[in-house]
């Protein structure tokens, strides 16, 4: 039976789902969210309006986090969630991590990407949320290379595309930001290994190459905007 | 295994009824979220943290119930089918991403001579909004999802305490979902006549009030 996914891989989120789906050899059938995320029509499908979404066998499975368990509760034979509980725990702490402390602080930056009118207390502070948060994860994190392990599993799935989506839209423009990637130990070994898995990699740079087309799209439209 | 933090916390108090029915043994150790000593041992700062006997830390009260859950597997704390596991765990992820911080709006607004009335109604909205999701994903009545409480309802059911407490008595023009919507007043009934949810909710309810007094005085 097929296994319908709802939603853009311009999505980190969608991205955590087609990742751990990747690393599972499972096919996708994937679809954009119909009258866009939010719309009316896709509510039919998904209440909260939200992508990702996942139909199968006859359900509608909302939220990444939830769809990556149900995908390993659903294909046991490919288990990615480790059998030992701490490394598992360890795993689903990065996630969570990500979810709780990366996330928020990402929009609150877009309107300072101009350093000439760029609003210092707001990037200072969210500067202090990211240092915060990647300390969390590092500090979380169990024996590596991976979030948990020598294998990547759900957490790697959910910190990956972020830190994509960070070195794409934030690092680059604003210097008190360092890429944990490069500053922490911990992520730095992390970040090698997500680039040296196959599965993993390939599963980023396709999120990468989504977003940067996401980005130059609204990039001209707000630029045909400026000019009408 | 110890448990820290403090009951008055529904996060805190997600764990303790989880290992309840299970019938893991936790110890619960009195913590202050933030402060210097207790971000010695989680850095995030926040109720609750897992000790584990080796030594060990967890934070998140829900990746502690599914540590707890992968540790000791017997009985389930999670129902037995893949849909109805993802229906339980999609109730935990409402009450995290929509229904506590809309509930968070309200804790300002308690006194009506201070009251923002712009906060207050869109604080409504998010609330009514993660009533509808909670409907919406439960699974097989009665529980969250089927016959026995599992994750969702240990998330859910100090929440809806909460809001009790914090939002329907204080502000009686927001109707309780655990009367108006059908299959949450189902819900509430099975919590209510649970048991060993039945007491926990209730010790947290007491929990809760003191340190909402607590704050009214301080």
């Amino acid at each position: 039976m097929a296994i319908k996914l709802w939603g853009s891989i311009a999505s980190p989120y969608v991205a955590r789902v087609t990742m751990f789906a990747r690393l599972k050899g499972l096919e996708l059938e994937q679809a954009p969210a119909p009258g866009g995320m939010g719309s009316d029509e896709f509510k039919k499908i998904n209440a909260t309006g939200k992508i990702p979404a996942l139909e199968h066998d006859g359900h509608v499975i909302a939220e990444c986090e939830t769809i990556c368990e149900y995908l390993d509760d659903a294909f046991p034979e490919s288990r990615i969630t480790p059998a030992d509980p701490m490394l598992a725990a360890q795993s689903r702490m990065v996630s969570r991590i990500t979810d709780l402390y990366v996330a928020p602080h990402n929009t609150p930056l877009r309107p300072h990407k101009n350093p000439a009118n760029r609003d210092q207390a707001v990037v200072d502070a969210v500067a202090h949320e990211f240092d915060k948060a990647f300390g969390y994860a590092a500090h979380y994190m169990g024996k590596g290379p991976f979030a948990a392990g020598d294998t990547p599993g759900i957490g790697d799935c959910a910190l990956a595309p972020f830190i994509g989506m960070l070195q794409q839209t934030v690092f680059p423009y604003f210097e008190t930001i360092p890429d944990p990637t490069v500053s922490n130990p911990r992520l730095k070994d992390w970040w090698q290994a997500v680039q040296e898995h196959e599965a993993c990699k390939a599963s980023v740079d396709e999120y990468e190459q989504e977003l940067s087309k996401f980005l130059a799209y609204i990039a001209e439209l707000m630029a045909k905007r400026a000019q009408q | 295994m110890k448990i820290y933090g403090a009951l008055a916390s529904p996060f805190v108090a997600r764990a303790i009824l989880f290992a309840r029915l299970k019938g893991v043994d936790l110890e619960l150790v009195p913590a202050r979220p933030g402060s210097a000593d207790y971000k010695a041992i989680n850095p995030i700062g926040k109720i609750p943290a897992l000790e584990t006997d080796d030594g060990q830390w967890i934070a998140e009260s829900e990746v502690i119930c599914e540590y707890i859950e992968d540790l000791s597997p017997e009985p389930s704390g999670l129902p037995a089918t893949p849909i109805a596991r993802a229906q339980s765990r999609m109730v935990s992820r409402v009450v995290d991403l929509y229904l506590s911080p809309a509930a968070a709006k309200y804790a300002r607004q308690i006194n009506p001579e201070k009251r923002d009335a712009a906060i207050v109604a869109e604080a409504t909205i998010e609330l009514e909004k993660s009533f509808a999701y909670l409907a919406h994903f439960m699974g097989d009545e009665p529980f969250a999802a089927g016959d026995k409480p599992t994750l969702g309802d240990c998330t859910l059911a100090f929440y809806m305490q909460m809001v009790k407490i914090l939002v329907f008595a204080n502000f009686p023009e927001i109707a309780d979902p655990t009367e108006t919507n059908p299959r949450l007043k189902t819900w509430w009934d099975a919590i209510q006549s649970h048991e060993v949810c039945k007491p926990l909710v209730d010790e947290y309810a007491v929990a809760f009030d003191q340190m909402m007094q607590y704050f009214r005085n301080a």
